[in-house]
């Protein structure tokens, strides 16, 4: 097909379509806005589940505090319940905000690349969030025992370094994994890690940060 | 005042909504689907209105917010789906063409190439089949002028090759 034949076909079809669709844009006012937003709702959900899940820790480490903890053991289990609390809820607002301020009035490959971003910075933060869990337990598990005023590291030190020895391994073990895939002739680990652990999502938000870049970079 | 704005956005819409339908029947073949991508990218026109800079071209911002949401709304379909699904005319919403086979056949073999093409791809293709000049497609897309030129030379050998 030439090019002209090409745009002729071009109008052609959407003539076509925009007649067989009926789509009728007086429909769109104001109250259609709902439905969008409605889409919206479950990223917008899930960012306010974290901060519920983060607002949790601070309120147990307040908590602790109104014990007035003396052992230091105790009170650096609380200390990082705090800051893991305050970090989930910074995480959260920072990904409300960067999406809510992301104006679509920008050129096509700078707000692609910012949302691209966005994404991608928000599932690496949920995979490594998710890797602290091999130690947060310990300090969680101190804290809610020193609410009843009981220091699990003087009565049982081996719960916490026991704890603290499999969160190595196991951190160490899923580091290795992962290294071990990306060695070639690997493709089948790689497909299970990547699944598995890294999963999908990351996968597709790198692939459209690499896709806006190399657009962007491509020259004769 | 409010009543004005909203009154000159209907009415630049009105005049330029032929942007809104093809944006949407670039990117989404099945009806309900297409229907869904006009009432979004409508919906965000309206949002971003009151930021509108009158000073600048009207069919540049426009075509920048139809791409960005059609860009976006088709990741997020493909998330949902998981995976992509291949051209399949017994699925497509494909456009007929009057009754003549040789024109339907065109019809069907342009739609499957513009369905193959990456989003960004996509945007470049529709720009340049609607006639825009290369200076108004690095501004919408926001490349230079010398990638945009070059890309709509390989587009054009893409096209003769496949089609």
């Amino acid at each position: 097909m030439e090019l002209d034949e090409m745009k002729m076909a071009w109008e052609t079809l959407n003539q076509h379509l925009q007649r067989e669709s009926a789509i009728s844009l007086a429909m769109y006012t104001d109250h259609k806005l709902t439905a969008v937003r409605s889409r919206l709702r479950p990223l917008f959900i899930g960012q306010l589940l974290q901060l519920f899940f983060g607002l949790c820790f601070v309120l147990l480490a307040v908590a602790l505090w109104s014990t007035r903890p003396t052992a230091v053991s105790v009170i650096v289990a609380g200390v990082v319940v705090h800051v893991y609390g305050i970090a989930c809820i910074v995480a959260a607002a920072a990904v409300m905000g960067g999406i809510s301020r992301i104006d679509y009035a920008g050129s096509v490959l700078e707000i692609q690349e910012k949302l691209a971003r966005v994404r991608h910075s928000y599932i690496v933060g949920g995979i490594v969030g998710g890797l602290t869990w091999w130690f947060l337990w310990i300090p969680i598990l101190m804290v809610l025992l020193g609410l009843v005023h009981v220091n699990l590291y003087a009565h049982a030190p081996s719960v916490i370094w026991g704890g603290t020895a499999v969160g190595v391994v196991g951190l160490a073990g899923m580091l290795w994994l992962y290294a071990h895939s990306r060695k070639p002739g690997r493709e089948r680990l790689r497909r299970f890690v990547d699944e598995a652990v890294v999963g999908r999502s990351l996968q597709r938000a790198q692939a459209q940060l690499d896709e806006v870049r190399q657009f962007a970079q491509e020259q004769a | 005042m409010h009543e004005q704005r909203g009154a000159q956005f209907e009415a630049l819409l009105q005049s330029h909504q032929g942007i809104v339908f093809k944006v949407a029947n670039t990117y989404c073949w099945r009806h309900d689907d297409r229907a869904d991508l006009a009432q979004e990218i409508v919906a965000q026109l309206w949002r971003a209105w009151p930021r509108y800079d009158p000073a600048r071209p009207f069919t540049t911002w426009m075509y920048r917010i139809a791409l960005n949401v059609a860009i976006s709304f088709v990741r997020k379909e493909v998330r949902r789906r998981e995976t992509s699904v291949p051209f399949d005319e017994t699925v497509h919403d494909v456009a007929s063409a009057g009754g003549d086979p040789a024109a339907g056949h065109r019809l069907q073999r342009l739609q499957a190439f513009i369905e193959r093409q990456a989003p960004l791809d996509r945007a470049l293709l529709l720009l340049y089949l609607e006639d825009r000049s290369q200076k108004e497609i690095a501004d919408i897309l926001g490349i230079t002028a010398t990638n945009v030129s070059t890309k709509i030379n390989r587009l054009k050998q893409k096209i003769r090759a496949e089609i």
